[in-house]
């Protein structure tokens, strides 16, 4: 028979202690950069009596060039760094790689001081602050500003339009070599600078407004004696903080890229064209030579010159030289010659037309450097269409293929046939001459290339 | 991460110590500092002198490479060129230490007396005002060490040196300390550190003058699970930064309670690195409890790695160098329109 015997029975319990999280303290921690990194504070602002100088309380010195003013013209470069790697295929292309992603750009001054006195306070500022920071206004994209600003305000009403006024940047109000001052931007408005601090001084009448960029003086500031108590001192600033713009949309593009018309267009008789074999010389010593090229094709360059005369030409080109990047980028230039004398009415629907023989099909051929023409019109319009064949009727004439009909009928004399390049620039270097602020020529020599 | 501190001095509270982190590279006081003028009108660290007053940062290992990165204030008429950087390994046996000579110059040496082994210019480091200095050091055997101020290199990259002088060598432990003899009159300050390594694809190389900045909770989150020890706010309860940091506090006994916070910040903030989210806690009673720190943006909470508290104040600080939310850079926007940071009581753990 089973039997259950129980002695003794309970429960006990495992208890846990009575845990709690008790928080005393609870924070974030930001670590930030200043953009640029020495702007973050601004305590005082320049004077004449404090001689230019602006201290931050992190330790940085900028000193604001405005006590000298510079004579009109200016010049000032844009520097891109691409490396090209040259042509394996057989059919010319070349890899271009943009290496600087923001062009490197900088301002050479011609600074007049007219008397000795001036001319020794010059050199000692230079003494004391040529390897340190400047604060440098753009004076080629100075805006005349004529009513008050006064002491306090936190706005300035000014068209910053077409000019390089950036958000979180820096930008001067200029009355005279002794009334200006820096202010720190906060935001642009096309009609207005908001400020992030007050202006410190009024200041009443003609003045410019103007952006103003962190430099450094990278070359060796030159002085020249013209008379005894005159001379011009010429300094360049590099700009620390510029960036890429963005934003550049062509009056007129082909296949993806802008067609260039602009420019040479009207001062082409002066335009210089380049052929070059891009070859290496081989000296054997022995009075003979060889020439020898690695280059699918030459280098067909044309001598290209811009001129700019109005402020939203001037922005308009700058932000059409930020899209191109130096040498990686590319764009169409017609040689606004008559290369092909046509012979005969073109049809609307025609994909054929005759020339005059140049010996297009027996020196040139179909090939894929040229592969492009511009039907060029007296009002400006340009038809770019693509070459598909070449061929040599007889002694007299050739016929070009094109890829799709021009859409109208089109008789001798009615427009000029060009080449149409696929180009980039030829150097990564730009130059731009500012002939007074709001007007400049830029020489650019640009290279015909394989698409 | 590359990224192994960053300090901003302004939460610091010496009449209750310094509260040690939990983890490594702790950052803590050897003796009793003092509160010193930040570069921007925040609080530094005012850096007293003598080989036995000194910050430390203590690694836990010995570290090969490291980039430290501060703010310096250095007053000028000091009379001794003290060490103000110095590098230890585990034992702790000094491998080489930095100077700041009466007229500006760093001098690298093998001892606090010994020989120079590299030095800048003098007037490299401008006295009577704040400059950023940077560190740059390796001691894998091919030595070389780098000295910026305000982004310029003043000092090297050197040649190969020997920064390793008893041992296998190695920075376990970093020291700074005051520059001059005479502190009550000459003072030295510190401000906006950060310490990194050359690991990872971030943060491996100078990042050049950079702020930190602190930012106190200023308005309760979407959580209020804990209990304020008083009033009802309870960001109002854990945002002192001072020496009354300790006295008052939010409390849960309830695992899986969550508090959290929104914070106002300031300034431009054009460029923001890395947060870190700190706290100070401990359970005052019986047992260990786990706490989660996290981040909350878009309805969403992101946990960071917990920590375990028994009955002694630990500060726990987390650097989160991306946005947890869409991996990419923090921005003052996201900061001040979608961001909160928070703990949870997340375990019983005995």
């Amino acid at each position: 028979m089973a039997n259950l015997r129980i002695y003794q029975g309970h429960i006990q319990t495992l208890a846990e202690g009575v845990s709690k999280l008790r928080i005393y303290q609870g924070h974030i921690q930001l670590l930030w950069k200043d953009a640029p990194y020495w702007g973050c504070e601004f305590t005082a602002v320049s004077s004449i009596e404090t001689e230019l100088t602006v201290l931050s309380p992190v330790g940085r010195t900028l000193i604001i060039f405005a006590a000298f003013c510079p004579q009109i013209e200016i010049k000032e470069s844009l520097e891109w760094f691409t490396d090209i790697i040259k042509p394996t295929d057989g059919i010319g292309s070349e890899q271009r790689i943009s290496i600087r992603p923001i062009p490197r750009q900088s301002f050479t001054l011609s600074i007049p001081l007219t008397v000795a006195k001036e001319q020794s306070r010059f050199e000692a500022i230079m003494f004391g602050w040529q390897k340190l920071y400047w604060g440098l206004p753009v004076w080629t994209e100075k805006v005349s500003h004529s009513t008050t600003i006064t002491a306090g305000a936190v706005s300035i009403t000014v068209d910053t339009t077409n000019a390089d006024f950036r958000d979180d940047s820096y930008a001067v109000i200029w009355k005279s070599l002794t009334e200006y001052e820096m202010v720190i931007i906060d935001t642009v408005a096309d009609d207005s600078l908001t400020l992030k601090t007050a202006v410190e001084d009024t200041f009443t009448g003609d003045k410019f407004i103007m952006p103003c960029r962190i430099c450094q003086i990278t070359e060796a500031v030159k002085r020249n004696n013209e008379e005894v108590d005159f001379s011009i001192a010429q300094i360049t600033f590099a700009v620390k903080d510029n960036v890429l713009l963005t934003g550049y949309v062509a009056d007129q593009s082909y296949l993806g890229l802008p067609i260039i018309t602009t420019g040479s267009v009207i001062g082409i008789q002066n335009k210089e064209y380049t052929s070059d074999s891009d070859s290496v010389l081989q000296d054997y010593d022995t009075g003979d030579f060889d020439y020898f090229s690695d280059s699918e094709f030459n280098l067909i360059g044309q001598n290209w010159t811009f001129y700019n005369d109005t402020r939203a030409k001037c922005w308009d080109f700058r932000l059409f030289l930020h899209s191109l990047k130096g040498r990686q980028g590319s764009c169409w230039i017609p040689t606004y010659r008559n290369d092909l004398v046509q012979v005969g009415t073109i049809g609307a629907s025609d994909t054929d037309f005759s020339i005059e023989n140049i010996q297009l099909a027996n020196n040139m051929t179909f090939n894929s450097l040229r592969t492009h023409l511009a039907f060029i019109f007296p009002d400006g319009t340009i038809i770019p269409k693509a070459i598909t064949a070449i061929i040599e009727s007889d002694s007299e004439e050739e016929l070009i293929s094109i890829n799709t009909a021009l859409g109208l009928e089109v008789e001798v004399g009615d427009c000029i046939i060009s080449f149409l390049d696929l180009s980039r620039q030829a150097s990564d270097v730009v130059n731009i001459d500012w002939l007074e602020h709001n007007r400049n020529s830029v020489n650019q020599v640009f290279t015909a290339i394989v698409e | 991460m590359a990224l192994l501190l960053m300090e901003s001095f302004d939460c610091i509270y010496f009449a209750a110590k310094f509260a040690l982190p939990d983890a490594f590279p702790k950052f803590n006081l050897n003796n009793i500092q003092a509160i010193g003028t930040g570069r921007r009108g925040t609080v530094g660290l005012k850096q007293l002198s003598g080989n036995d007053n000194y910050s430390v940062i203590n690694f836990g290992t010995d570290k090969t490479d490291l980039i430290f990165g501060f703010a310096l204030f250095v007053s000028s008429g000091g009379t001794a060129s003290n060490a103000i950087f110095k590098v230890y390994d585990s034992t702790p046996t000094l491998q080489f230490c930095i100077d700041l000579t009466t007229v500006g110059r760093f001098r690298v040496k093998d001892a606090l007396t010994g020989n120079v082994l590299a030095e800048s210019a003098d007037g490299a480091f401008s006295k009577d005002i704040y400059q950023y200095v940077e560190i740059k050091f390796t001691c894998t055997g091919t030595d070389s060490i780098e000295i910026r101020v305000n982004e310029v290199a003043v000092l090297g990259p050197t040649g190969t040196l020997d920064l390793r002088q008893v041992g296998s060598g190695g920075a376990y432990y970093v020291r700074l300390s005051g520059a001059n003899t005479h502190f009550a009159t000459n003072m030295t300050y510190l401000d906006d550190l950060y310490v990194l390594d050359f690991s990872g694809s971030t943060f491996n190389d100078f990042i050049g003058d950079v702020k930190v900045d602190a930012f106190m909770p200023t308005d309760d989150g979407y959580y209020t699970d804990f209990t304020p020890d008083t009033g009802v706010d309870h960001w109002a309860v854990i945002d002192e930064k001072g020496d009354t940091a300790l006295s008052h506090y939010i409390e849960s006994a309830t695992a899986t309670d969550k508090d959290s916070f929104t914070i106002t910040p300031t300034g431009n903030l054009p460029t923001i690195y890395a947060i870190k989210v700190h706290n100070v806690s401990r359970n005052p009673d019986t047992g260990v409890s786990e706490g989660t720190p996290f981040i909350r943006m878009g309805g969403v909470d992101y946990p960071l790695d917990p920590y375990e508290r028994g009955d002694t104040s630990q500060a726990n600080e987390q650097i989160v160098e991306n946005r947890p939310d869409t991996d990419g850079v923090w921005s003052k926007t996201i900061l001040e329109t979608d961001f909160e940071f928070g703990f949870e009581f997340s375990e019983v753990v005995s």
